[in-house]
């Protein structure tokens, strides 16, 4: 989903044709830069105390420029929410593509929120956002968050009991529900609170177990 | 004749009664106006307009805005812990123990849902947010209170012989972290799914999880 709306007319043409001249791989890199450096910004100071200047001063260009790129603020908090969400999603087909099993698809989903500390940043900035900031847009952003993330979990349930990794009559979608809160708990866990003295591959294996095998013994199974 | 215990008693309930009703009604202000507009501008002049008394009424009860806070995160975890505890003890078994405990916190926290995201926002619940200013450490004994509940429900499995001793420390942080990212969800979903649909999700889940076989 690429909405055009943000996008400047230098950029739109040197996507046409991207190596048309150093200018246009210019702009790309400036607009790139913008969004980057908007993401640290809303990160940290949140949508309200965010200031055109200070998003200016991380990209190392000016206010106008800003302007010329991003009509207004909240256009680029659309940006910078969208493309944390493809980048996002991206990280997490590139971290279960080849894994042969659910198992290693879990790990592999927990180790990138977890590993990847560029994308912590992002990843906030994507989620702050005040009920009282635009609350429309913000919702609809979060409702395709809520549903691609289940989505991908559903799918994954879905193929593992597919090949008799999983049990048969696994209710994919309201397990998805619950894996996904233990996906975002384990990562506050782990980010959350560092001083629990529980090495990070210990919690990512206990949440793993967990989710496997459950807490009962076998024999209730 | 009025016994003289009684005498000294009655102006002083008259006047608890009076003191817990100004500040329900602050802490309820303070929570719809943490909502609304999140912590960092939740400024004690709009609690009090919200609340419709004086700005120096609300000092009058709170020594400010951390205590505030605190206070009104103090009456949840009151109010939360003895949901929790009524729904448990009310469940028959281990299995539907552990779904009421969970349908329960939802469902609490659903009804504070603009109060908590905002609090888990700023407070760092919520995975990807670590600020400096952290506003409370009420938040703690919330979670203290809940995993002091779980850690009597989990007794109960391992006394009814369905747990393992072994695998608790582990078992009651994987559940802590999942009922917190549940939680992270529900309050900034729109339209969550209902808590008892989502409470027998994570019960069943916790118990046999989804492995084919054990």
């Amino acid at each position: 989903m690429v909405a055009m709306e943000a996008t400047p007319q230098a950029e739109l043409r040197a996507r046409r044709s991207p190596s048309r001249s150093e200018g246009q791989g210019r702009a790309a890199a400036t607009r790139a830069r913008i969004v980057a450096s908007a993401g640290r910004c809303f990160a940290r100071f949140g949508l309200a105390r965010t200031r055109m200047d200070d998003v200016a001063a991380g990209a190392g260009v000016s206010r106008a420029l800003v302007y010329e790129y991003f009509a207004s603020k909240r256009k680029l908090l659309a940006v910078v929410q969208r493309e944390a969400l493809a980048d996002w999603f991206a990280a997490y087909e590139a971290a279960v593509a080849d894994t042969p099993s659910v198992r290693a698809a879990l790990t592999a989903w927990l180790g990138f929120c977890l590993t990847d500390s560029d994308r912590h940043a992002l990843a906030r900035a994507v989620f702050v956002g005040q009920e009282g900031e635009g609350a429309g847009a913000w919702s609809e952003w979060r409702i395709q968050l809520r549903d691609e993330w289940l989505a991908r979990l559903t799918a994954l349930l879905e193929r593992g009991i597919a090949r008799g990794e999983l049990r048969a009559g696994l209710d994919a979608e309201a397990t998805a529900l619950a894996l996904r809160g233990l996906q975002v708990g384990v990562t506050q866990q782990v980010l959350g609170d560092p001083e629990t003295g529980v090495a990070r591959e210990r919690q990512i294996a206990a949440a793993i177990d967990l989710m496997l095998a459950g807490l009962l013994p076998p024999a209730r199974t | 004749m009025v016994p003289p215990d009684l005498q000294k008693r009655a102006p002083q309930t008259r006047e608890e009664a009076l003191r817990d009703f100004r500040t329900d009604q602050i802490m309820a202000a303070a929570r719809r106006v943490i909502g609304a507009v999140g912590w960092a501008d939740a400024s004690i002049d709009k609690i009090a307009e919200d609340a419709g008394v004086a700005r120096s009424t609300v000092y009058v009860y709170f020594d400010g805005r951390d205590d505030l806070l605190n206070q009104c995160l103090a009456q949840n975890r009151i109010g939360l812990s003895e949901r929790v505890r009524e729904a448990v003890q009310g469940a028959d078994g281990f299995e539907a123990g552990l779904q009421a405990f969970l349908e329960a916190i939802l469902v609490y926290v659903g009804e504070y849902r603009a109060f908590f995201a905002a609090i888990m926002q700023v407070r760092g619940l919520d995975p990807f947010f670590r600020h400096d200013d952290r506003p409370a450490t009420e938040v703690d004994s919330i979670r203290v209170e809940v995993q002091a509940i779980l850690a009597d429900l989990l007794k109960q499995g391992l006394h009814e012989g369905l747990l393992d001793e072994a695998a608790m420390v582990e078992a009651t942080r994987v559940m802590g972290s999942m009922i917190y990212g549940s939680l992270m969800w529900r309050v900034n979903d729109p339209e969550p799914v209902p808590a008892a649909d989502e409470a027998r999700s994570l019960a069943r889940t916790l118990l046999f999880g989804i492995a084919r076989t054990g």
